[in-house]
């Protein structure tokens, strides 16, 4: 690991001051519009106000209790768990192929299973619309859910795989020599060693799945929505201040999630 | 393969028959035939790209050789996965599982072998013990200091008896002292255990102060291979007396003179050597710096008259460059005396030598 030199004399030339301005100006402006989401939020009247006129829990009281939002959750989480834990068993077996085991074809196949990363979204839904339409599965949990892994897992391979590649061969070649076969070692040293990488892509791949707003809008229907497209689509007829609630809670567990993966980078490192 | 074992010598434990390694056009290991006798403690001695990691790969199945065969025990182990072999390996960076306890990491052999728990806690006890390392059961690898890593590495292999260890480079990461501690540690659990050693390192006074043969490795062949005395002092070709060791050597050239075939050197040496290369081949000759003697007043009558280039003080010897004339140096090592300080360049001395210490180096 590469470790931190002396840390250089700061200089205050104003150069430097004025573009630590302008990068602290830009981010601000990245991120205004998603903090003013969170005053919003405790607001009191059924529309958008900014600044609220008093503070309360009404809007969100209210995503707790209308019934069709909470569906939407549920259905969100539900879909987000299921490919997620197909995300990181397909993406890890894949991973640990690619770095580990020789094949031929192997450049191709990297390149097939990282395609749904440099395919823009908007093909990525229409095809999937397609494909899972003609097998009826549009509107179901498990074709939310196949779509959803097909998004996921090339992160989860390519965070797997830089976690592989992190791995001390040794480690492994030792556990062989003592006589440990392939499995064995793999359940024995490798994917103990991997976790940390497995818990970070496997957060990620939740999010992202819990986030995902396109290719979840072409394969929903009336009957079953994830909560980005029950958003997405209310924003449409009505616009509730309801969102704002949602989108402080949303807002809260990305926070939550990458405050997570830091952690356990921070551990593992 | 229809490969019959052919008839194993005395102890034999491994025997490499003609391995070959390429990678595309590069020659790796050009036909290695070697023994591994049982309970030796065999060096893999070379500069870097000689070899000698690929033989030891080859060895615990982590590379396939091109060709040839290897044996272990009389049973062809050519094709036979690493997980198979039944050998212990030792790691320049101990390779110990930083996710388990020192007590977990010396027991995963056991646990591979389904040992019952009751086998495997007296067993590691016991290897612990052997290594003085019997109160760090509980501790992660991290927690340890590096020699004490490499202890724990070593007791890993012990605790399985394994047939054949192999050691790649494992003090290369320690500093001098610690290194020098751990040479003796091994070569003592070596010499009370009686396991096979097969051990690769690129320092050639590690190699000859634990080994009971070195095997000297140059371009993916075997440049010799023999006790270290026989390296040092005989060595068979320029390469190995240039590795091993500080060593003078000087181009040389014989003649006939009735019946008798003597050898002249450029730094002025003549002696009778009835097997040094026939006349017009040329050749060289190497002696030891320690072999070479240095006069003031009383000299023999065939010492070397120069005068003293260089002197270079390292505490318990004391090594000078003596220039000959005609660009011949010669670096003669004695023990450092107090009288040295008589000594300054420019000095007018002669260098007393002997034949027998003498070295005809062929091509």
């Amino acid at each position: 690991m590469i470790q931190p030199g002396p840390r250089p004399a700061r200089s205050k030339s104003p150069l430097s001051s004025a573009v630590a301005i302008v990068a602290w100006f830009t981010y601000g402006f990245l991120i205004l519009p998603s903090l003013i989401i969170i005053p919003i939020s405790f607001g009191d009247k059924d529309e958008l106000i900014f600044p609220p006129e008093s503070f309360s829990l009404y809007l969100y009281r209210k995503y707790f209790t209308e019934s069709n939002w909470i569906d939407a959750t549920l259905e969100s989480l539900k879909v987000a768990v299921l490919s997620t834990g197909l995300s990181l068993l397909l993406g890890v077996s894949v991973a640990y192929a690619l770095s580990r085991l020789e094949f031929r074809g192997k450049k191709v196949l990297t390149l097939f299973v990282l395609s749904p990363m440099f395919v823009p979204s908007i093909v990525l839904a229409l095809a999937l619309y397609l494909y899972l339409g003609s097998a009826r599965l549009t509107g179901t949990t498990l074709g939310m859910t196949v779509s959803h892994t097909i998004v996921t897992m090339p992160f989860v391979v390519v965070t797997a795989l830089a976690g592989l590649r992190h791995i001390d061969r040794n480690l492994e070649i030792a556990a062989t020599v003592m006589g440990a076969g392939r499995m064995m070692v793999l359940r024995t040293v490798t994917l103990p060693l991997l976790r940390p990488t497995i818990l970070v892509g496997g957060l990620f791949a939740f999010l992202m799945s819990f986030d995902e707003v396109v290719v979840s809008y072409f394969i929903s229907n009336v009957r079953q929505q994830t909560l980005p497209v029950k958003m997405y689509s209310s924003i449409h007829w009505e616009i509730s201040p309801v969102l704002a609630a949602i989108s402080s809670l949303l807002t809260l567990l990305s926070l939550a999630i990458c405050l997570a993966t830091i952690a356990l980078r921070k551990r593992s490192a | 393969m229809a490969h019959q074992p052919a008839a194993t010598g005395h102890g034999e434990i491994l025997r490499f028959e003609a391995v070959t390694k390429r990678y595309g056009g590069v020659v790796a290991l050009a036909g290695i035939d070697l023994t591994v006798n049982k309970g030796e403690f065999l060096t893999l001695l070379g500069p870097s790209g000689s070899g000698k990691t690929t033989l030891l790969n080859v060895i615990a199945g982590t590379i396939a050789p091109s060709s040839g065969r290897l044996w272990l025990k009389g049973r062809d182990i050519t094709d036979v996965p690493s997980s198979q072999r039944g050998l212990g390996m030792v790691f320049q960076n101990y390779a110990l599982f930083p996710h388990m306890t020192i007590f977990e990491n010396v027991a995963f052999a056991l646990r591979v072998r389904r040992m019952s728990q009751d086998q495997i806690a007296r067993k590691v006890a016991e290897v612990l013990e052997i290594v003085s390392l019997p109160h760090v059961a509980q501790r992660r690898p991290r927690e340890l200091s590096g020699g004490q890593q490499q202890r724990i590495a070593i007791a890993r292999c012990l605790v399985y008896n394994p047939d054949l260890i192999l050691m790649d480079e494992p003090l290369g990461a320690l500093d001098k002292k610690l290194r020098e501690q751990l040479q003796l540690e091994i070569k003592r659990l070596h010499a009370n255990l009686g396991v096979t050693i097969l051990y690769v390192t690129h320092d050639q006074e590690e190699a000859l102060v634990m080994s009971d043969r070195v095997c000297l490795m140059n371009a993916g062949q075997i440049e010799q291979l023999g006790r270290p005395h026989e390296l040092y002092f005989r060595p068979a070709t320029m390469f190995s007396a240039d590795f091993l060791g500080e060593s003078n050597i000087v181009p040389a050239a014989s003649r006939d003179e009735g019946g008798v075939r003597m050898v002249a050197t450029a730094a002025g040496m003549r002696f009778a050597c009835h097997d040094a290369p026939p006349p017009g081949e040329s050749f060289s000759i190497m002696i030891r710096p320690e072999n070479l003697t240095l006069h003031r007043a009383e000299a023999p009558a065939d010492a070397l008259p120069g005068v003293v280039d260089e002197i270079i003080f390292s505490g318990g010897t004391t090594r000078l460059r003596i220039a000959l004339g005609d660009g011949i140096r010669l670096s003669v090592t004695r023990l450092t005396s107090k009288d040295d300080r008589e000594i300054d360049r420019g000095l007018a001395v002669s260098v007393g030598w002997s034949p027998r210490d003498i070295v005809i180096l062929r091509g």
